[in-house]
């Protein structure tokens, strides 16, 4: 078992270094002067900007500016962006909101995901069933911007149930909508994925077993066929992880969450390199913890496999 | 949409299996089962009304999407302007029409280039195994670890697009960077497909008989292995459509003077709250569209599963 995370976690180096690698490129070869409008409206004076190239490595090869980064990188050190503050201060504030609304995101995908998935699933081909399909076919065809200003106005600007954006202290009630708006898709994803499999494993052999030797239906569902239906879903769970951070930067745009996503976008705009691989570079990492967990779970789901 | 029909007809036009027994192959067992789905005849019905759209935007008007009527903008729609006006004054039922080829250029292209990269890589992954494998499997993660729209933004935001940029270019960056991103999953899904086709008798058969791996994979690998991919590249067209539009709502897609509906969406929003109108046309097309396309691959995987039957 530790021998199997140690060699996934040394599996992840190479992975980690190609993607921030790309990043880093794609990022660095922004155009664009970043010196531009520092000093006010005069242009900076020419000492200032080769101070300031030589400060942020401006001046060296990709390849050289690269290899410093990860030097650094691997002491913690996320580097500072073009304002003087430290990235890793800044994540630091804007972190726990991010990871407050896809955490949330998460649950509703799985709740409400399962939920749905199941109640279609045991009843194939009835009301329910077609409710849910055709329901998680309207959300995933809907870009999520489209429902996410659509709820705001609706159930915040024009019936006042929610509140119509976050403030900086980013409350639980104050995330519900949002969070639920960057799992919609998800949520139907994982509701069609569960009642799919659960379909398929309804009919399955040793369910017809388990009913035979007479365990009551609400026991043979719930824990032989869910359990078997579960690992696609988290599968898929996992994969997701990666598109809710990416989705984070629509949803916070749209309800104006202070968190990592509008973080990347700004920085984009200002083209403040360092602080856009700092946190790329971070979610890439959560990104492949939260997989080498999901292959973590595959053992619990199912006894069979064996990570020894 | 067009692969999946050309791969189904392709398959079902081949002789159907063997005498009157009812010994039929897979292919035409699918299209007789297809056939009979309604799902699969209007989603194929509304593919082919987009891409009509695309291509000759006139069939279905005559009034040309940069006409401003800045006095009637944000008119409800009305017989002179059926779906009304924008807050630009624009004929919203022209531009809708004519927005059309965006989205389907967009979806469409992406989508061949990811099943080619996608399908090579897979194909390479599977059938070499060793070293070969290993070294595909590590760069499909590195690219997998990167999620589609923040690499999206990442790359329209290096390379923006400015007024003067022609049309086809625009077009073509947002294609080029949802297909860097979009194959990993078509390479994992086609590796795992010819793995499992590679064991087969008649494989072993062809090799024993002297045939290159070019031919084995040409003429034994690939028609066994191609399915599954083809399927979810047709689901995957609809979700580049999608997230080209989300690319053009940040700003960063597609740009006006382009005409598309992820543009007209993104514009719309602001009006939300007085004329939904706006809002509302372009992006029901939209939706219709990814619709569409997850429809269809849904109709021909079920066909193709002999589970579902």
């Amino acid at each position: 078992m530790y021998k199997y995370i140690l060699r996934r976690l040394i599996q992840m180096v190479p992975v980690l270094l190609g993607a921030t690698f790309i990043i880093f490129a794609m990022v660095f070869a922004l155009p664009g002067d970043p010196t531009a409008g520092m000093c006010g409206d005069r242009p900076c004076s020419p000492a200032f900007v080769a101070q300031f190239r030589t400060e942020h490595n401006l001046n060296d090869p990709l390849p050289t500016r690269y290899a410093k980064y990860m030097v650094n990188l691997s002491h913690g050190d996320l580097g500072t962006n073009f304002r003087g503050v430290k990235v890793a201060e800044d994540l630091k504030q804007r972190y726990p909101t991010t990871a407050k609304l896809a955490a949330m995101a998460i649950v509703f995908e799985t709740v409400i995901g399962l939920i749905a998935g199941v109640l279609a699933g045991i009843r194939k081909g009835k009301f329910i069933d077609n409710l849910v399909l055709v329901s998680t076919l309207l959300v995933i065809a809907i870009p999520v911007f489209v429902i996410g200003a659509t709820m705001q106005y609706y159930l915040g600007v024009k019936w006042k149930l929610f509140p119509v954006t976050v403030s900086s202290g980013a409350t639980f009630y104050e995330l519900l909508m949002p969070a639920f708006v960057l799992g919609s898709a998800s949520i139907a994803y994982a509701a069609r994925l569960t009642r799919t499999n659960l379909v398929e494993n309804l009919r399955a052999d040793y369910l017809r077993t388990a009913v035979a030797k007479g365990l009551t239906r609400r026991r043979a569902i719930g824990v032989h066929a869910l359990r078997n239906s579960l690992i696609p879903v988290v599968t898929y769970v996992g994969a997701d992880f990666g598109g809710l951070l990416g989705g984070a930067i629509v949803t916070e745009r749209i309800f104006n969450i202070q968190g990592v996503g509008g973080y990347t976008f700004t920085s984009l705009h200002n083209r403040d390199g360092v602080a856009v691989v700092g946190t790329v570079t971070i979610l890439v990492l959560v990104f492949l913890l939260a997989n080498l967990l999901v292959d973590l779970l595959y053992g619990v789901l199912d006894p069979r496999i064996s990570h020894d | 949409m067009t692969e999946a029909t050309i791969v189904v007809g392709a398959e079902t036009t081949a002789p159907p299996g063997a005498g009157p027994e009812g010994a039929r192959s897979l292919a035409s067992d699918a299209w007789r089962s297809l056939k009979k789905n309604p799902i699969f005849w209007v989603s194929t019905a509304l593919i082919v009304l987009f891409v009509l759209m695309a291509i000759w935007p006139s069939l279905f008007t005559n009034v040309d999407p940069n006409a401003a009527v800045l006095k009637e903008a944000r008119a409800r729609p009305s017989s002179s302007a059926w779906f009304g006006r924008d807050i630009q004054g624009y004929d919203i039922y022209s531009r809708t029409i004519y927005g059309a080829r965006a989205s389907i250029l967009v979806g469409v292209f992406t989508s061949v280039a990811t099943v080619i990269i996608g399908g090579v890589m897979g194909v390479l992954a599977g059938y070499y195994g060793g070293w070969i494998d290993s070294l595909v499997s590590r760069v499909t993660d590195i690219f997998f670890a990167i999620p589609l729209l923040l690499g999206g933004i990442l790359f329209m935001a290096t390379f923006p697009n400015d007024v003067n940029s022609p049309y086809l270019l625009v077009v073509g960056k947002v294609v080029l960077v949802l297909a860097i991103f979009g194959w990993p999953s078509l390479a994992r899904l086609m590796r795992s497909s010819v793995l499992q086709v590679k064991p087969n008798d008649y494989v072993q058969a062809a090799r024993a008989l002297g045939a290159s791996p070019w031919r084995i994979i040409r003429a034994h690998v690939l028609p066994n292995a191609v399915a599954p991919m083809i399927v979810v590249a047709t689901i995957n067209l609809g979700v580049f459509i999608a997230v080209e539009a989300t690319l053009s709502f940040l700003g960063i897609g597609l740009t006006p003077p382009a005409v598309s509906w992820g543009v007209a969406i993104s514009d719309a929003i602001v009006a939300l709250r007085t004329t939904p109108h706006i809002l509302l046309f372009p992006s029901l097309f939209l939706s219709l569209t990814v619709l569409a396309f997850i429809m269809l691959g849904d109709a021909v995987r079920d066909a193709f599963d002999p589970k579902s039957r």
